[in-house]
């Protein structure tokens, strides 16, 4: 047995690495040596003792990393847009899949046209099938709110695209919605929130309630998302209670700068 | 939770989502470890920034055979040395004064969590930046032995002898930062 033997022993417990019990040899050990109980007792004060709150790194830091993941994510899609195809590239290309399923798309259409007059057309207004529609919009709305309710925040995110398949229409589905973006703890995920509202019509109902998120928001870049949520597709009567609330508090400077951008091109 | 390495891996796919994950889960973490081993707040700051645009640069270099964090930490440690490099400036820890101890603090259970913060900053300040740089990372990055021992290209034995000593000087120069304010 040595010092170092007892030392691995307790930061290993104390990092939770390590289950194994205070040994009757162990403890023999300590006591025989009395400076490796101090030692014993300084380490765990100094793995226990938490760093003050105030020592936290500023708020620019999440702000920067956002900005980048965002910028990041825009080069993604631009990249996927503009590859440039050589002659070769795009004689391969239609030969890829997605360029088959074309072709065998149009064939089949084709085929059909030619025989539609001996197939028997199903009646949209068929109530059997309104309802199966209605009950798997219901079930997609179920799925969602299950992940939606996850502890992971990735897990979260993925609920968030998952709802905006299920569609939004789903008035509780909409408000675990809200809910995640007052009171979520990830930033990723309430951006993702706002991404998925603004791809698609928001309603008159959800307005307030994203007027008064944006007007109480600290997260200068969640603000400055829900600014551009509101003021791209929010309401005429939405943009202008949004706009005289904002005139009334002490904004972020960037968020400051963004809303002076937006009312800027507005007046060209 | 989702496991860290199964999150990079993600992002190596091009779900960037989960690297907010990832960094909502480390950031606080890498700071203190930053400001821990001799770097000023606001630089600490631009280390946490710099280190993430790299995770993200390198995103594609993360093969999983290490765990994310220590990965991670050894992004950290190329960032301060590059840092360093550009700047020429020397470390320094934040000024002495900020954290001037309160001699009239009785040091018994009672000192504040804040106060002993303090001493252990100023204990830790005083050991040598290997040893200094172990303990920061089994405390503050709760990297296992292995993976310190990874980092530093060392064995495992070696690390721990390391550590115990670095537990002895800390211990040393915590008594006597502790006799000190006493006087």
């Amino acid at each position: 047995m040595k010092h170092q033997d007892v030392i691995n022993w307790k930061i290993n417990q104390l990092n939770q690495t390590c289950e194994q019990p205070l040994t009757a040899e162990m403890n023999d050990y300590i006591t025989a040596h009395p400076e490796l109980a101090e030692e014993l007792s300084l380490i765990e004060q100094f793995w226990q003792t938490e760093p003050p709150l105030s020592e936290r790194p500023a708020a620019s830091v999440r702000t920067h990393f956002y900005t980048m993941l965002a910028d990041e994510k825009q080069n993604l899609k631009l990249k996927q847009k503009n590859r440039i195809n050589t002659w070769f590239d795009t004689v391969i290309d239609w030969f890829t899949l997605p360029r088959l399923a074309q072709s065998f798309a149009l064939l089949a259409v084709f085929t059909l046209g030619l025989s539609i007059n001996d197939v028997e057309v199903i009646d949209p207004q068929d109530s059997s099938i309104a309802a199966l529609q209605q009950e798997v919009a219901s079930l997609s709305s179920l799925v969602a709110m299950s992940m939606l309710n996850r502890s992971s925040a990735s897990e979260r995110l993925s609920g968030v695209s998952f709802s905006l398949k299920a569609g939004l229409a789903d008035p509780n589905l909409t408000s675990t919605l809200l809910a995640l973006l007052e009171n979520d703890g990830s930033t990723a995920v309430r951006l993702a929130v706002i991404n998925a509202f603004a791809q698609s019509k928001i309603e008159s109902r959800i307005e307030d309630n994203l007027i008064s998120l944006t007007v109480n928001e600290k997260n200068p870049l969640v603000q400055i998302a829900l600014c551009r949520l509101l003021f791209s597709t929010g309401s005429q009567n939405a943009q202008s209670t949004l706009n005289s609330r904002l005139n009334t508090i002490n904004l972020n400077q960037d968020v400051s700068q963004y809303l002076l951008q937006i009312n800027a091109k507005n007046r060209i | 939770m989702t496991d860290e390495k199964e999150l990079m891996l993600s992002v190596q796919k091009g779900n960037l989502d989960d690297l907010a994950v990832l960094f909502e889960n480390n950031h606080v973490q890498l700071y203190h470890y930053f400001l821990r081993t001799g770097n000023s707040r606001a630089v600490s700051d631009d280390l946490v920034q710099e280190t993430f645009v790299k995770v993200l640069a390198y995103r594609s270099s993360f093969n999983g055979t290490a765990s994310f964090r220590s990965w991670l930490y050894g992004i950290a440690r190329n960032t301060t040395a590059d840092y360093y490099r550009k700047t020429k400036h020397s470390r320094q820890y934040e000024d002495i004064d900020e954290h001037e101890v309160d001699a009239n603090i009785c040091l018994t259970e009672q000192i504040a969590g804040e106060q002993q913060q303090v001493l252990f900053d100023k204990s830790l300040a005083s050991i040598p930046s290997d040893q200094r740089e172990i303990l920061i990372l089994s405390r503050y990055a709760q990297l296992n032995y292995q993976e310190i021992a990874d980092m530093n290209g060392c064995n495992l034995n070696t690390l721990k002898a390391r550590m115990c000593k670095a537990v002895t000087n800390l211990q040393i120069a915590y008594r006597r930062l502790s006799k000190e304010i006493k006087q």
